[in-house]
């Protein structure tokens, strides 16, 4: 089910009647509302996938409690690796299977051996890297003794199906989710205010903005080959802000309809747009994914300890793993490596560069050092996205050779060639400013639409606005899907 | 709780009133299209015509007219608004049905043959119509209209085993409605604009657009005599629109539609109709732009393509998108790519 469909739109006031009205006056009533309305919005996709969903979330709960009645260490050690295998091997065989026998294929062809090995057709189960990674999270906290292993088969049910977060994330920590399945909540007005704002703005992002740029990128992408200059640079600036329209507009939706019913849930963007270099880029993109390789790769790897040279191969690592999580093409890969790279020369700057923690943190405006560094920090972001958004390595190179080959050429004009007049550009970009606007005017603040402080007509006006632009939008870029369930 | 459920529900007030009004008015009729087109086919079973008839749903109409018609065929017509205006004496028949409809995709053909099928109006036709727009084998031709066919296409793609072909992206048509419902813009057309009433008329030629019972429809008699200067304006300003109708984004040539097409002639071939495929052609300065722009020589690749099927199968084929070829002229047309009633017998003689 799509946060931004009709489905969704009756799914949600029922389960807001059940929740509050009726089952939220016995913990194990309610935590089963909750996973049985997250079975129906995932099987609503594919209901046969909702025994893979099951099948990773059991498995993680019982290897929990065995891990928690164990005082060996050996034993502990031998169930957190079952924990791994099952749950990247899951994972492994749904995303990756054809990726690697395709890979180990040329490979071998490239020294003159000729395999003939079949690949399978298999669905990619959406949202399996988001809930695969969540439930994994449970084990390794109960390995590291951060947490106690629950033995609520419904609580824990409940953490790695919540519906608002299934499919496309925060990722949330089993430290920081599963405790709150423990508390019964009274209904906040503020918090759920909050939450409605949040969900607004996060309509806003996703049927706005990201899919308004869709149309255009993907012109400019599909004739990538037949164009040059910098009708190439303004598709990447495009698809910069489509996926971060987006995913962090699910984010903001996810993160708004859990507070509707008491959950917190983490901050997945903050203004990412405005970093001054790519380490504070990546503390503001996709946070839960970034903190969840910190905490569970990078620093088991010995992070920044232990030398330079170890330092340089653990960041490339997590990079690296990143990218191949988002998908199983050498396009993540190389995006994932090349933001590593990128990443690179902060560590040997003693000075970080950034003092405040925000770009104009103390004026209304960034100073002209600080529009520098985000203007450079943005380019490479949309020059890494390039590999990010194309089909295969020939065609995202074709695409950066097109764009340095013509970089002289008349944009316009080779709009034009792809029936894109300079009015689409423009509104395009009248949209984008809109939510850089907002975001810039609130980067001190939780979310860009945090509009709270203002006189309430200032306030209902800007409510009844955006309403009235995302259902204009939602007429005319009708049914897109969000780029993340893919991953 | 009750405090932010007054709050929510003062927030939403305006967008509900939206929505009432979109229903309350409803110029398109989008929601009540049954009963709207249950109206019209009332007017029609008098012996009448329908005049005046705007905003509707084609598709729906056609499939209810395909039902309600009260005799067999011998002549069936699928096709655009290119083709609308066809009549069983242009064909050379007793008795046509015309399920023409405007911007007719593929699908619209398949849905509506379907639609015949299903409706026992197939038996007696001995001649199929069946109006080849170079858009039928254009996969980014944007039209969605057909989805009101959905269920009649599907069947179809599935017995046919149409590749490609995917019915589970085509949006819930009542879903479509509330969506409208709740459109900002549409609010401001019901607001802006007055429904045009129809009414029915025992006229064959009226100021007003025509529909028959038999599907057919006759345009106002404006433009059967209109004159070759604002003819020529009005293709002139078709042509220079960023995209030729249809026509954007024709990077190659639509093998389902080229299937469909295919499967859908041999059928009616194998029951013993004769079928013609008609290529209609488009305005002197609409050609000129396909011409040179090279965005449309799969129109030129789409031409060459019914031709080649044609005689493969050995079918008659009528026209060519070149109006020089065509035998047409400016003053042949009404705009900017529709020909004059008084031209179409030129067109279909053999």
């Amino acid at each position: 089910m799509l946060f931004n469909s009709i489905e969704f739109l009756i799914f949600f006031p029922l389960f807001f009647l059940f929740y509050w009205g009726i089952c939220n006056r016995n913990l194990t009533t309610r935590n089963l509302l909750i996973v049985v309305s997250s079975m129906i919005f995932y099987g609503w996709w594919d209901w046969r996938f909702l025994s893979l969903l099951l099948f990773t979330a059991l498995n993680d709960f019982f290897i929990g409690l065995a891990m928690e009645n164990s005082a060996s260490d050996r034993r502990r050690k031998n169930l957190l690796t079952y924990s791994l295998l099952v749950n990247l091997g899951v994972l492994g065989f749904f995303k990756y299977y054809n990726f690697f026998i395709d890979s180990f294929r040329l490979a071998m062809a490239s020294i003159g051996v000729d395999l003939h090995l079949s690949t399978l057709q298999i669905v990619l189960p959406v949202g399996i890297s988001f809930y695969t990674f969540q439930s994994l999270s449970y084990t390794l906290d109960v390995y590291k003794r951060d947490l106690k292993a629950t033995g609520n088969v419904i609580h824990f049910l409940a953490f790695v199906s919540f519906f608002p977060q299934l499919v496309a994330g925060p990722i949330e920590r089993a430290t920081h989710l599963l405790p709150q399945f423990s508390r019964l909540y009274a209904f906040d007005f503020e918090k759920a205010r909050d939450g409605l704002r949040r969900i607004l703005w996060g309509l806003f992002k996703k049927v706005v903005v990201a899919d308004t740029c869709a149309g255009l990128v993907d012109r400019i992408f599909s004739a990538g080959g037949q164009l040059e200059g910098s009708i190439l640079l303004l598709g990447a600036v495009f698809f910069a802000f489509q996926i971060y329209g987006d995913f962090s507009g699910y984010s903001d939706i996810a993160i708004g309809t859990a507070k509707l019913f008491g959950f917190d849930l983490m901050r997945n963007f903050h203004f990412p747009y405005f970093s001054r270099n790519m380490a504070e880029f990546w503390q503001r993109w996709h946070i839960s994914l970034s903190t969840w390789f910190r905490d569970y790769l990078y620093i088991p790897l010995g992070g920044s300890r232990n030398g330079r040279a170890k330092h340089i191969r653990n960041v490339l690592i997590i990079f690296t793993v990143s990218g191949f999580w988002h998908g199983a093409n050498w396009t993540f890969i190389v995006w994932g490596l090349f933001n590593g790279l990128m990443f690179l020369p902060l560590i040997f700057k003693t000075n970080k560069g950034i003092p405040t923690p925000v770009a104009g943190y103390e004026s209304w405006l960034p100073s002209f050092k600080e529009l520098l560094q985000i203007g450079i920090t943005f380019t490479v972001t949309c020059l890494a996205w390039v590999f990010f958004r194309a089909n295969n390595m020939t065609e995202a190179l074709q695409y950066l050779g097109n764009f340095v080959k013509g970089i002289a050429s008349n944009p316009i004009a080779q709009a034009r060639s792809i029936e894109i007049g300079l009015t689409d550009i423009v509104r395009l970009f009248f949209l984008i400013g809109i939510v850089v606007l907002f975001e810039w005017w609130n980067r001190r603040r939780d979310f860009g639409f945090d509009i709270a402080r203002l006189a309430l007509p200032v306030r209902w006006s800007l409510y009844m606005t955006a309403t009235l632009a995302v259902l204009y939008f939602f007429n005319i870029n009708t049914g897109r899907t969000f780029i993340y369930f893919q991953f | 709780m009750r405090k932010f459920l007054i709050r929510l529900a003062i927030a939403l007030l305006p967008i509900l009133l939206m929505g009432a009004f979109n229903l309350f008015r409803d110029r398109a009729h989008i929601v009540r299209s049954e009963t709207f087109i249950a109206g019209v086919l009332d007017s029609m079973n008098n012996g009448k015509q329908v005049a005046g008839l705007n905003d509707y749903n084609e598709r729906a109409l056609a499939r209810q007219i395909a039902h309600q018609y009260a005799t067999q065929p011998d002549v069936l017509i699928l096709g655009s608004s290119r083709s609308a205006e066809l009549t069983a004496w242009m064909c050379g028949g007793k008795d046509a049905l015309n399920l023409s409809v405007s911007g007719a995709a593929w699908q619209d053909h398949v849905g509506l043959y379907t639609v015949a099928g299903q409706s026992g109006k197939l038996g007696r036709v001995n001649k199929l119509y069946l109006c080849a727009d170079p858009w039928l084998l254009n996969p980014n031709n944007g039209e969605v209209r057909w989805q009101t066919l959905n269920d009649e296409v599907a069947r179809a793609a599935h017995n046919w085993q149409i590749k490609g072909y995917r019915t589970e992206h085509s949006e819930r048509q009542w879903m479509a409605k509330v969506r409208e419902m709740f459109n900002p813009l549409y609010a401001w057309e019901n607001l802006t604009q007055a429904p045009v009433p129809y009414f029915s008329t025992a006229d064959t030629v009226s100021t007003h657009k025509l529909v028959f019972a038999n599907g057919t429809i006759r345009q106002q008699k404006e433009k059967d005599v209109r004159g070759l200067e604002e003819t020529r304006q009005r293709a002139r300003e078709f042509a220079s629109r960023k995209d030729l109708f249809h026509l954007a984004g024709f990077k190659k040539l639509d093998s389902s539609g080229l299937m469909a097409v295919e499967f859908l002639a041999k059928e009616m071939q194998a029951a013993g109709a004769e079928v013609h495929l008609l290529l209609i052609p488009f305005h002197p300065l609409v050609r000129a732009r396909m011409q040179t722009d090279r965005r449309y020589e799969n129109v030129q690749l789409s031409e060459e393509t019914f031709r080649r099927m044609a005689t493969a199968y050995g079918w008659q084929i009528h026209g060519s998108y070149d109006p020089v070829k065509a035998g047409m002229t400016e003053a042949d047309f009404f705009d900017g790519m529709h020909l004059k009633r008084s031209v179409l017998t030129r067109l279909l003689k053999p």
